[in-house]
């Protein structure tokens, strides 16, 4: 890098300044050009691709008929769609919370001094780096109604163990909220944790002198400074569980007799359009799940004034 | 604006395929080449690369690479693949997705091959099969490669503990319920016959057998229409439903057929062909058990299927690949394929070579079976009607409604995805 002379002229002050203006913004742009590049291509086309595609009949390899509505109009008559929707909410609606309050407490717990600190933590977080499929996997055999070992530790407990996780209808979509309570607590646990850190010991140590419980320093303290990670997780929980498939493709087979009552929107997009092939029904169904999550997400945006705690 | 998008992939995929092709750069001047293979069944690589290898001998200078893609990921990598017009040189179809691939004119025209080989003739095998893979305009878009139907298979030490005589080929479906009474024994878990809600290992066989079918002739109107048909699916949802000698179709849903099977915890089971290394590769069921052929219900049928080598119309190495086609469907590679166990020539005479690859089990009711071998049913979208007629059959084997309760939608449902198939 060149010196700059203070004798030098105002003006080519000014055009070495907007040179290296230009300069910055060329670097800029460069070194954000993979993720937008790839953002772009792998997201945002295929966005305008798929409310393209959901307007028209698709073949599976290129020609498209625009059929207007025809794809909605054949969805709000389809019963497996208002099935998987409300599946699909009801997750969501029991899924978020628990998780939610568990890694709170998680995080809590794992923001003390105890011994092993860093072992609990990590397995913690272990759920998170195993692969959604081989989650699934293992959660299958657990829930096997007749060696799993879940219904075998019920039973030696004591109490009626016949317990049909995976084809029981009113049962099938709690095993699956079991699984995703299960995977998600240790990555919402870490975000909190890295809150709970940022919070100055200053604030504990004036309420211990002045006599709070530890029960009200969590509630008046802790809490309300949390507030920031904690509307981070509640959006992206939210997100997450509207998009849940993995889980329920690996653990439930099509000719379960309880598929309709465990299937989500994205088991219903996938299933149409590459089972089944109908493309364009498809993006339909993920359009709208797509206009679900804005919507959620725009109320808990505006909503965060009310609640979230930014100083 | 798609001229930019266009540049932007292309720029984006040169970058990608200058990385990947690094380590693989082959010129392809003068009939030299490397051909890419693609296949579903991790049981057949051992075979296809055998044969590979056998044409790499023959054929010096161009080299084949065998790809497995097990079968759920195989359909999407080869639709995106087929959408970047980049498939595999030459890869396997199943009659399942053929049409879409066939309209999509992805599939390279082969109809000249049989007259310009001296090997090569299309009458040598099995009629239907090559029918399969045909359009209706005549042109030929693959080239069979083996088939498979159903046997009978039966667990010998639990016949032998209740002192019954293994199923033959005298066997009616009296026979087999009689027996599977008999065998099931709910104490030690034990079922007589698994009757799983499937289709081509499951009650399409017993449709056929009853003299009743799937899809009607010009594939326009559903089979449930039939008396036939609805009794035969109802026989076959009853062993669980009413005479509780298979599980139930929610215990399918914990344990797959195969597994029952596999643990000793089920006498009899309908499996296809190439399940054949599944169960000889399973020490329990390598050891306990044998094949007989299906039961004959008013008359003897069984469904049978096979899937075709195609080559892709967009290959850079089209005159290679059409030689390996016809490599593959030569009576040396057919044999290879037979000797190593992978799968049922489809070649006429080949067939019996797959005999002495699983000589610890009687194989040789599926060549004998082809006799009364009936296509498995297939349309432009079967995997449509196949899913709407699984869905409606669900109450049937859950025991809430007989099939002819749940007929009339089956019909409705199915004639809807036929209508819409014209």
């Amino acid at each position: 890098m060149e010196v700059q002379n203070p004798t030098v002229e105002n003006t080519s002050t000014k055009k070495a300044k907007l040179n290296t203006k230009r300069n910055m913004m060329f670097w800029g742009w460069l070194f954000i050009a993979p993720t937008l590049i790839g953002l772009l291509v792998l997201n945002i086309f295929p966005v305008f691709q798929t409310v393209y595609l959901s307007f028209h009949s698709v073949s599976t390899f290129g020609q498209s008929t625009f059929i207007g509505l025809n794809n909605y109009i054949k969805m709000f008559n389809d019963t497996n769609f208002w099935k998987s929707l409300s599946n699909t909410l009801f997750y969501a609606g029991i899924q978020v919370p628990i998780t939610v309050v568990l890694s709170t407490l998680a995080a809590v717990l794992l923001n003390t001094k105890i011994k092993g600190l860093s072992v609990y933590r990590t397995l913690y977080f272990l759920p998170m780096i195993a692969a959604p499929a081989a989650v699934a996997m293992v959660w299958r055999w657990l829930f096997n109604s007749q060696y799993g070992l879940i219904n075998i530790i019920i039973e030696s407990l004591g109490f009626n163990a016949d317990i049909q996780w995976l084809s029981d209808p009113n049962l099938v979509l709690w095993a699956v909220i079991i699984v995703g309570i299960w995977s998600n607590i240790g990555y919402n646990m870490i975000l909190l944790l890295a809150g709970l850190q940022e919070i100055s010991k200053d604030y504990y140590e004036a309420a211990t002198v002045d006599g709070a419980s530890k029960l009200r320093q969590f509630f008046q303290i802790t809490l309300p400074l949390l507030t920031p990670q904690l509307f981070f997780v509640l959006v992206t929980s939210i997100i997450s569980a509207l998009q849940v498939f993995d889980v329920i493709f690996v653990m439930f087979d099509l000719t379960n007799p309880s598929l309709s009552s465990v299937q989500s929107l994205v088991y219903l997009f996938f299933h149409e359009s590459y089972v089944l092939n109908d493309k364009g029904y498809g993006s339909a169904v993920i359009i709208i799940l797509v206009l679900i999550i804005m919507i959620i997400t725009a109320i808990q945006l505006v909503g965060q004034k009310k609640w979230v705690n930014y100083d | 604006m798609n001229r930019n998008w266009k540049r932007l992939s292309l720029t984006v995929g040169l970058g990608a395929a200058l990385i990947l092709t690094g380590c693989n750069a082959e010129s392809s001047a003068d009939g030299n080449a490397t051909l890419i293979y693609s296949i579903w069944d991790q049981g057949q690589a051992a075979g296809m690369k055998a044969i590979a290898d056998a044409f790499e001998e023959e054929n010096p200078g161009i080299q084949v690479n065998v790809e497995v893609t097990p079968w759920d990921q195989y359909w999407t990598k080869l639709e995106s693949g087929g959408q970047g017009e980049s498939l595999p040189d030459i890869f396997w179809i199943h009659s399942s997705q053929f049409s879409n691939y066939s309209e999509g004119q992805m599939l390279m025209d082969i109809s000249d091959l049989p007259n310009e080989s001296d090997t090569l003739s299309m009458d040598d095998f099995p009629e239907e099969l090559v029918q399969v893979y045909t359009t209706e305009n005549g042109e030929i878009l693959g080239v069979p490669k083996d088939y498979g139907n159903i046997g009978l298979w039966y667990n010998k030490t639990l016949f032998d503990e209740a002192g019954l005589d293994y199923p033959n080929d005298e066997w009616t479906w009296d026979d087999l319920l009689e027996n599977a009474k008999a065998l099931t024994d709910l104490e030690n878990n034990i079922y007589g016959v698994l009757a799983p809600l499937i289709r081509e290992e499951g009650y399409h066989n017993f449709i056929y057998q009853n003299g009743g079918h799937v899809l009607s002739e010009d594939k326009t109107t559903s089979g449930f229409r039939e008396d036939e048909t609805k009794e035969a699916v109802q026989w076959y949802a009853d062993l669980s439903v009413e005479h509780g000698v298979s599980p139930t179709v929610g215990q399918f849903a914990d344990n797959t057929n195969l597994t029952f099977f596999q643990s000793g915890r089920a006498a009899m089971g309908f499996f296809g062909s190439w399940m054949i290394s599944q169960l000889a590769e399973n020490e329990y069921t390598n050891e306990h058990v044998d094949v007989a052929p299906l039961p004959t219900g008013t008359q003897d049928a069984v469904i049978y299927n096979g899937l075709a080598n195609s080559v892709s119309d967009f290959t850079d190495h089209p005159d290679q690949a059409r030689k390996f086609l016809e490599f593959l469907s030569s009576e040396k590679a057919m044999i290879i394929q037979g000797e190593y166990g992978s799968a049922i020539p489809a070649l006429n005479g080949t067939d019996e070579s797959f005999l002495d690859a699983y000589p610890q089990f009687n194989t040789q009711i599926y060549l004998d079976q082809m006799d009364n071998a009936v296509i498995k049913p297939y349309s432009k979208f079967t995997a449509r009607w196949e899913d709407a007629e699984n869905q409606e059959l669900i109450p049937v084997f859950e025991g809430k409604a007989t099939v002819e309760e749940v007929s009339e939608s089956i019909i409705s449902r199915v004639e809807d995805v036929l209508e819409s198939e014209q």
